[in-house]
């Protein structure tokens, strides 16, 4: 089987995970900024840079191995060009939709 | 640098006055109770600095909440890196990025929601950028 282009493979995972680190940064200060930019409940004292530096390259290192989860997968059927990603739009969407269920899942029983 | 400054530098100009969206579709594929316990294991990690755990429930929920755009990300940036490649990487990292998009919607009729275009389009400028990097002109 021919395997996919190891620079072809890296901008889907940089691409993918891009989306998932902005998307995950945004939900992250909306919906959990107290917890973010405060140390403890009473908000006395405001994180450090550094601090929320470190939050940010977790989600960013997280957003990287969720996107290779995703790429390995389909690399493994058989995604290999860009042109796969057109022809096989069905097997594409079918992965696609696994991929979410198991992350649902673990999210569930999380 | 203010909080807020932080917040704004690290999600972009684009990002302001513009509502994350997201919340509601994870609400809905994980029920309310789930979706509220997710929640609050997300700021407990948080606030016991266990920022591993809380990378982990942010990249999770994102991948969730985006998951009706998946298909759009991913064709668009298979067609990002063709378009890239072959104008061997000449062109501007939003105008390869912006015709990836352009064109899986036209190919593949796969569009984008439109409150997350521009994130996608500025993910893919960066991966264009990292791209360009490597094929020095």
């Amino acid at each position: 089987m021919r395997a996919l282009d190891s620079e072809f493979r890296r901008f889907l995972i940089d691409s993918y995970a891009g989306v998932l680190c902005k998307q995950g940064l945004e939900l992250l200060y909306r919906d959990h900024g107290a917890e973010v930019r405060f140390t403890d409940r009473s908000r006395a004292k405001y994180r450090t840079d550094k601090e929320r530096e470190l939050i940010e390259s977790q989600v960013a290192a997280k957003a990287q191995r969720l996107a290779r989860e995703l790429v390995d997968e389909l690399e493994s059927h058989g995604f290999n060009t860009p042109e796969d990603f057109v022809t096989r739009k069905p097997l594409l969407k079918a992965i696609v939709d696994g991929y979410h269920k198991r992350l649902i899942e673990k999210l569930k029983s999380s | 640098m203010e909080p807020t400054d932080f917040v704004l530098y690290k999600l972009g100009d684009d990002s302001l006055g513009r509502l994350a969206v997201g919340s509601q579709t994870l609400q809905k594929k994980l029920g309310t109770r789930r979706y509220r316990r997710v929640s609050l294991r997300l700021d407990h990690a948080l606030w016991k600095k266990q920022f591993d755990e809380a990378g982990k429930y942010s990249a999770q929920i994102a991948a969730v909440a985006s998951s009706s755009d998946t298909l759009a990300i991913l064709t668009s940036a298979a067609q990002a890196y063709k378009e890239g490649k072959d104008k061997n990487w000449t062109k501007s990292s939003s105008e390869i990025a912006g015709s990836g998009i352009v064109r899986a919607a036209e190919i593949s009729k796969v569009k984008l929601t439109p409150q997350r275009k521009d994130i996608v389009k500025a993910a893919l400028s960066e991966a264009v950028e990292r791209a360009k990097s490597k094929h020095p002109s």
